[in-house]
This record gives C-alpha cells, structure tokens and sequence, in this order.
C-alpha cells in the first residue's frame, strides 16, 4: 500500500500512527486510572453523604421513639388513673414539638373492664392540643396497622408513612410501644395495649431538599415497603414504590436494589436513572430505627464533567500536537529528500543523455551528500566513457565505410551480371557470393576463354576479412591472368601455375581451395582441376546426380608440389554443374549443426528437372536459410550453377 | 378480533334501531340509569369506566351514572333503596344478600373464576396446605374470608386466625405467616414490596375446590321486570367496554387513573396495570377471546354450600330465582 508513496508520506505515516498509538494506549490508561479514582472518590462522598444524612435524621426519630418507650415503662408499671393518663398524654403532645399526636390505646376491657376500646388521643390542631376519642366502632383500632402490627410481633415499630387528613395532609408516621401487665404471680406480663406518637416527616422533604449533590444529582428515601417518601418527582411520592418503577421500566436492576435497600442493606451501585434516564451512581443505607432506606443519586456524567473537560482539551491539544508533529515531520522529511528529489531529476536528464546536466549542489558531508559525490563522480567518469564511446564508434564506423567500399570492391571484380551471356543459348549461368562479414575471402569468376570455351572457377580462401578478400582478389586476378595468357592450357596446368605465384612471397601463409574447369561449348567436353576444394555435383541430363570428387591436389598457396592433374569428362546439353563452397554445407544453425552435403543433394534431388540455375542457386540458398534461421551466417555463401544447353539442344 | 368487535357493534346499533322504532313507547332513552361499583375507582371496573368514557353506554341509548364505591359505600343500600338500577356484587356476598331475602338477581356474571389467594412466605416454611397448622392466618372482613375460612375447615387446619382490617403490612412485618389477598390486587402490592413470586407459597382458592367467582352486575328483580331491555343494553355495553380496555390497554389505564385522580385515590399505574392484566385472565380465563356472562348453576351451587356450611344461611334461593340470563354473552 505504501510502496508507491513518496518518502515524506511514508516517514510521516509511520511516525504518526506510531505516536497516535502511544497518545491512545496513555490517554486511555489515564483515563481509566482517573474514572476509577473519581468514582471511588465520589462512592467515598456518596457514603459520606448517607451517612451523615441518616445520623442527622436517626438524631430526631431516636429522641421521638424514646417518649413512648418512657410512657411504656411507666406504663408497664401500672396506672390505672384516668386523670393521670390523659394528663401524661397531653403533655407528651404539647412538650414535644416534633410530636403531631399520642395516644395510649387499651385491649377490650384493659383500661376499663367494661370498655372494648379505651384510647385517649391528643393532638395537636393549630396552636391547640386537643383530645379526641378513637373509641370509634367502624375505626375498629384494634384492627389498625399501628395497633396491630407492634401487638403481633410484640416490639416497638414504626409504621409505613401515612398522609393524615386531619393533620392538614401531611406525611406523618406513627411509633408504635406495646406495653403490658405485670402479672405479679409469676413474674410476666400480658399485653395490655399500645402507645403511639405520630410525628409529621415534612422535615424530611427539607433535609433532602438541602443536600447538595452535584447538578441534577438527588437524594430520596424508602418506607420499609419500598414507597418513595421523598423524590424529586411529587407524582411518585407516597404513591409508587420503587418496584413499581422497575416494572413500568422492566428494570430488574432498579427492582434488586430495591430488595436491597427494603432488606436494610448498605451498597453501591449503577444505574439508568429511570426519572433522568442518565447512568448514574447511587448509594444506598437504611435508617436502623425505622427501616426506612434512603439513596444518593449522582448523574455519572456530571460526576465525570470535569474528566469529560479534561478529555475535550486533552483531545484537542493531542490533535493540535499531532498536525504541529506532522508539520515538522514534512519538514524534516522534505529538507532529507529535497536533494535527493534534485538528484533524481538530474539522474533523469543524465539518463536522457545529458550529461552536462548540472547535479544539485549539497553542503553536508551526510549519507546524502555521500551519494551527490558519487554521483558526480560517476556522472564525470559516465562523460568520459561516452566520449570514448563516440570515438570508437566514429572509428568503428570510418573502418566500416571502408570495408562497405572494399566489399563493393570486390563484389565488382566477380561478374555479377545474369544472364553473362545473353545472346548465347548454349550456357547459362548463375552465382551469388553473400560474405559472412562486409568482405569475403570466396570467389567464383566465369569467362570466355575464346568462342566455344568457358571458363569457370569456385574458390574459398583460408581466413575471412580484408586479407582473404585481398588474397581472394589476388586469386582472381591471377586466374584471369593465366587463363589469357595460357589460352590452350589445360585447367591443371593453369592451376600450377595459379599455385607457384601464390606461393612466392606468402608470407601470410594463406591459401585457397580452388576448382577450375573449362567446358568446351561444342563438344560437351569438361576439363576441371580441383585443389582442394568441395567436389561440385554434376546433374546430368538425365537428372542424374554425381559429384566430381577427384581431388588433384592441396589448395593454392600451401606449398609448391607436383603439379596440378586435369580430370576431364563429357557432359550433354540439359546437364548442370553446381559449385559450391563450405559456406553452404557447413552453414550452421542455432544449434550448432551443419547443413551438410546430404540436405544439398536433397535439394537439388528436388531440383533434378530444373534447367534455370538461378532457379537451382536460390532453392539451395533458400534452403540453406531455411536451416540457419536466425543463427549468425558463419562463413561466406557462395555457390555457381552452370547449365550447359549445348548447340544441339539450342536448335532443337 | 376488530373485526368482530365492529359486528358486536353494528348488532346492537341495527338491533336498537329498529326497536326504538317499534317499541318506542316502552322505555326512555333519556332517562339516566345508574350503577354502583363495590369498591374504589380502578381496573377491577376497567369495563365500565371505559364504556362510559368512550360513549360506548350513550351508544346503547342509556344516559349511566358511575357512582364509586368505597369503604363508607354500601352497594346492596345503594340497589335496595333504589339510589341505583344496577350494582356490582362478590357472587358469595350476592347468594348471602338473595338468601337473607332480597330479591337481588344477577343478571351478567362477569368474573369467570376466583382470584383469592392465600400467600405466605417460603421463608416461614409454608410450602403446602398442612403446613398452615398453628400458624397466624391475617383474614379480611366477611366476604373475603369465607372461602379461606371453608379452605381452613376442609383441610382440618388448625390455625390462629387474625381479623384484620385493611393491608398487607402486618404480613410483611411478619406479624401473621399467612394473609388472604386477591390476585388482582394485594398479591401484586406484595410483590411490589420487594418480594419476589419465587419467595412466596399461593394457595389459589381455585385450585383448593372453592372456584367461586367474584364479580358480576346485579339488580333488583323489579327492576328487570321493568326494563328487560335496558338490563340487556347495559350488560352488553359493560361487555363492550371490557372489549375495548382489554384492546387498548394504555387508554383504557389512563382512564382509569383519570377516575382515581379525581377520587382522590393514589394512581399507581404500575399496579392498575397488572390489575388490568389480571381481569383479563379473570374475565376471559385460559386465553379465552369470547365474552361469556353465563353464570353456571355449579358456581352459584358452591357458593351457596360455603354459606351453608359455614352458618351464614340456612338456605339459598333457587338458581332460577337468583340469575336470569340477560343479552348475547349469557349463552351457556
């Protein structure tokens, strides 16, 4: 992904995602660290809090519950005086401010044994502390919660919150005493009825009304049945009861701390606030007197405002610290490949083949200005091989117009014109001499040697380049030489000859294989001599193929021996002599095979019938070339076709 | 279901139609009939809050007046002297009333089974009926006491029983083991004081042999003789109502808590709610969809032996004196 990215990106993208990392991994274990110890401190000052809250309250229900228990033990000790009840009654509702209302209320015939119920009440109403009578057959106090619960379970008890309608509808709650008989005999007692205070929990409201807990953050409190008593939703006050929350909400978290909190436990816990709908941590404990419990509700997000603060400036700084990095990191970067940017221009110009283009210049001796000397020298020492270059090269080509000229040169010096003799019908004739280099060392010459003898020759000079050319030309030159002056001489003679002035002064040690024959146009009668050279074939009229392989001798220029033999046969007219050199059969192809004689005689196998020897040159040649392919010729192709058409076959 | 609803509606609306025009001279559209409930506003009378509420009563052609019951009302004074056409009654309370001689008939039985209960906490080990012996059974006034008390007798329990007047506190003090509660109602107030169904022992007097149903609406046999027809316009409009709280909960609840605010009686939806849900299962047991106000001869038959039993009465009047079907859901 990154391959094709310029330095500067690719440094910057690692160094970022790198340091983005490590900000990430740092800011989250911060974070958490800071989340855990602002929770833990606000569980600390939740509980607190609680604490302090309950202390505060438990400091007026515990004085409160302490006046009926004194009227119990006095009570318990018996007083049997009307007076004296109403009397004690009375001022237990007009000493105590925070007492609404009392009454001492009597099992049937308790206080009077003639009385069902006896239960003076005192309260107050205004300023006025007045008596009522609850002795009311369809109250049936006896059958009263407040009477009945404490009667049961034979201890004192605070009952659920009520609202009292007499008292101007407010939250009261009634502390309930049992107190008994002393029945002497055997030293127990028997229940004998109870005392009540109620006291009005409009304080309460206050107490919790005054808590300051963040911004939203609230207090509230439970009866011991789970009934809010005091919420920041008046709806829900005396009304609903928290579990009645958990299942208009289907929240079984808010319904388990509900169980919690009427069981008098103490704890922690997290929630989805169902008032605010907002998470929010919330501490709970019980009042140990009443068995109500109360809880400190904290919205976590303003519990967690200045963190979230923290975050936000955090967050913006890391960005701003990033970009500002990333700056630098452009900077530095571009300041590194700057040069090396330069640098890759000029390479490319020099790579265009200008090598005067000028290399950036650096000041630094870093690895970069290493690389600018490096370059400079290469970029000097690359100038001074291209200018060699361009002078070999001109050399190269200076040498090379001139073998193009020698190579002309001698193509000249071979008659290359076809049909040689057009007016004559008695003789075609066709040859092509293709060098391997500009310049070759074969040869094929044909003459008249007056006007019924031709003369003709194949020869193939050791060596290749200018000096076999020169010596090929040397060659040639001789053989026309000789031929003229010697007109009647025999083919081996004329070769003899050819031979002793090739020898004289050879200082080169060259020499050339040489076949010469002289063919008498009227009679048919072929004289050749061959030193040393491939044995021509010889198709006859009759399509039959033979070579001529009698060898008379060395090839020219190796020593001065005996001299040269005449071979002579007679030919009829429809017959075709086909001289080659070692260019043909020893034409190698890619693999390094020859083409040999055999794929030779296969083609002029195939050419049997053909007169035209052009026709015969190019069907070998095009064999020949078939084979090579595209391997590199090796040697120079040369090959003459003579058709031999004779006066007879001319008239007929 | 609307569908059907739609007919139940057109039926009577056609049926109303053609009768006011032959019938016309036999009763009065406009004159307002009245009903007294047996106790406060709340879903237990979901029906008839919402039938008025909706104009579903006006729609039958009868101008109803609620008057809401409570603990200073007596709905058998209010039916008696006449303050009301139609009142609704416990079936066990009704027998008693017929039997004591007042020509009370019930004319649509709506309660299709009995919602009493008697719970305890498994945390006293109370887990089967026997386990009831010597312990503190809290019962409330007469009618609801009754069938606990034949429940008591009839598994030979020995128990310490406690009158008690209102609330379910004095159990959750644990000042008795045991507490008679309905279904509908105090069952749920207890587990909306933080316990839980799995911590709780029920002994549902249904399933004990004493399967008497609970409401139905009464009226004084005169006033049937009457007013046939508005006897049956009124039952199938309750019907009707009962329809359509059981179809739109959420409307039918805020009516309902609509009626409590203005009783002055505190609303806790989460409790008329599960009330509501309740008197469907009660109304239309066993995912019944059909209405049906038949009162079956063997209910009214166990009712009666309860009484009996127990000394209330020596005799009870004769099913056919103390129920007349009345209007389409009365079919057996």
């Amino acid at each position: 992904m990154l391959r094709n990215r310029t330095l500067r990106f690719k440094l910057s993208a690692y160094i970022l995602t790198g340091t983005i990392l490590v900000m990430t991994v740092l800011f989250f274990y911060y974070y958490s660290v800071s989340r855990k110890l602002i929770l833990e401190s606000a569980r600390k000052n939740a509980q607190h809090l609680t604490m302090e809250t309950v202390n505060s309250i438990e400091n007026v229900f515990r004085p409160s519950a302490k006046i009926p228990e004194n009227l119990a033990f006095v009570l318990d000790n018996g007083i049997f005086d009307e007076d004296k009840l109403h009397c004690l009654v009375e001022t237990i509702v007009k000493k105590n401010s925070e007492v609404f209302g009392s009454t001492v209320a009597f099992e049937p015939g308790a206080f009077f044994p003639d009385q069902q119920r006896y239960a003076p009440y005192y309260f107050k109403n205004g300023e006025q502390v007045v008596e009522s009578d609850l002795n009311d057959p369809a109250y049936n106090y006896h059958l009263q919660d407040w009477y009945q619960i404490p009667k049961e379970l034979d201890k004192p008890i605070w009952s659920e919150p009520y609202f009292d309608e007499g008292g101007g509808d407010v939250i009261m709650a009634t502390y309930s005493v049992p107190f008994y008989w002393p029945v002497l005999e055997n030293r127990e007692t028997e229940f004998r009825g109870i005392i009540t205070i109620d006291i009005s929990l409009v304080w309460l409201t206050q107490v919790f009304n005054n808590l300051s807990i963040y911004e939203t953050g609230y207090g509230f409190l439970l009866s011991q049945s789970g009934k809010y008593l005091v919420h920041p939703n008046p709806d829900d006050i005396m009304n609903t009861s928290i579990f009645d929350i958990a299942e208009l909400h289907r929240d079984q978290k808010i319904r388990d701390l509900g169980r919690k909190m009427v069981r008098g436990e103490t704890g922690f816990m997290t929630i989805v606030d169902p008032f605010s709908g907002k998470e929010v941590f919330l501490h709970f404990a019980p009042f140990p007197s009443s068995g109500y419990s109360m809880g400190i509700v904290i919205p976590v997000d303003e519990l967690l405002a200045d963190l979230s603060h923290l975050n936000r400036n955090i967050g913006i700084i890391g960005v701003l610290g990033i970009l500002a990095l990333f700056g630098v990191i452009s900077l530095i970067s571009g300041r590194i490949t700057e040069p090396i940017r330069r640098l890759s221009g000029a390479t490319t110009l020099i790579g265009q083949g200008d090598f005067n283009a000028a290399l950036p210049k650096i000041d630094t001796n870093d690895e970069i200005g290493q690389l600018m000397h490096s370059f400079e020298k290469m970029q000097i020492a690359l100038a001074e091989y291209i200018e060699n270059l361009k002078r070999t090269t001109a050399d190269k080509e200076k040498i090379e117009g001139e073998l193009r000229i020698a190579h002309d040169i001698q193509m000249s010096i071979i008659p290359r014109t076809f049909p040689p003799f057009p007016d004559r019908s008695d003789v075609d004739i066709y040859g092509i001499l293709e060098s391997a280099k500009a310049v070759g060392g074969d040869l094929y010459d044909f003459f008249l040697l007056d006007e019924d003898r031709l003369g003709a020759a194949i020869g193939d000079v050791s060596g290749k380049g200018v000096p076999a050319s020169l010596f090929m030309a040397v060659t040639r030159t001789l053989l026309r030489a000789k031929s003229m002056n010697m007109k009647n001489a025999s083919p081996g003679k004329i070769v003899t000859s050819m031979d002793i002035d090739l020898c004289t002064e050879n200082d080169a040690s060259m020499f050339v294989t040489f076949f010469y024959f002289i063919l008498n146009l009227k009679t048919g009668e072929l004289e050749y001599c061959n030193a040393g050279h491939n044995p021509p074939f010889v198709l006859d009229e009759n399509s039959k193929i033979t070579a001529l392989d009698t060898v008379h001798g060395f090839p020219l220029g190796v020593m001065e021996a005996e001299p040269y033999q005449t071979g002579k046969i007679m030919i009829k007219p429809g017959t075709r002599i086909v001289l080659y050199t070692d260019g043909v059969t020893e034409a190698e192809n890619e693999a390094r095979e020859l083409f040999k004689e055999k794929r030779l005689l296969d083609t002029l196998k195939l050419m049997k019938d053909v007169q035209d020897p052009k026709e015969i040159t190019l069907a070998v040649k095009s064999a020949v070339k078939g084979f090579t392919l595209e391997a590199e010729q090796s040697d120079d192709l040369t090959m003459l076709v003579i058709t031999y058409l004779g006066g007879n076959f001319n008239q007929e | 279901m609307p569908l059907k609803t739609k007919q139940n509606l057109l039926i009577p609306i056609v049926w109303f139609c053609c009768s006011f025009l032959l019938n016309a001279q036999s009763f009065t559209v406009n004159k307002p009939i009245k009903l007294v409930l047996h106790w406060v506003p709340q879903a237990q009378f979901a029906g008839y809050y919402v039938a008025l509420e909706k104009g579903i009563y006006q729609k039958f052609g009868l101008d109803l007046r609620i008057i809401t019951g409570g603990p200073n009302v007596s709905v058998n004074d209010c039916v008696t002297s006449g303050r009301a056409e139609f009142g609704t009654y416990f079936l066990l309370n009704a027998t008693k009333l017929a039997a004591q001689g007042i020509p009370l008939i019930n004319i649509a039985q709506l309660s299709r089974r009995s919602a009493l209960i008697l719970v305890a906490k498994k945390s006293s080990g109370i887990l089967k009926p026997d386990d009831l012996n010597d312990r503190k059974i809290g019962l409330y006034q007469e009618e609801f006491s009754d069938i606990p008390l034949a429940f008591i007798k009839n598994n030979s329990l020995d128990v310490n029983i406690i009158p008690i007047a209102t609330g379910i506190h004095i159990f959750l003090h644990g000042g008795t083991d045991v507490t008679n509660v309905m279904w509908y109602n105090e069952y749920h107030t207890i587990l909306n004081c933080g316990y839980n169904p799995d911590e709780l022992t029920t002994f549902y007097m249904s399933d004990y042999g004493f399967n008497v149903p609970e409401d139905g609406i009464y009226c004084l046999r005169s006033t049937y003789d009457a007013n046939p027809e508005v006897c049956k316009r009124f039952v199938e409009a309750t019907m009707e109502g009962w329809r359509y709280a059981f179809d739109h909960p959420v409307e039918a609840l805020d009516i309902i808590i609509g009626e409590m605010k203005e009783a002055h009686i505190p609303a806790n939806l989460a409790h008329q709610q599960w009330m509501l849900a309740r008197m469907q299962d009660i109304i239309l047991p066993n995912g019944q969809t059909e209405f049906t106000t038949y009162l079956t001869p063997d209910a009214y038959e166990m009712s009666g032996k309860i009484l009996i039993e127990n000394g209330s009465v020596k005799t009870v009047t004769s099913f056919e004196n103390f129920y007349v079907p009345v209007g389409k859901y009365a079919e057996k």
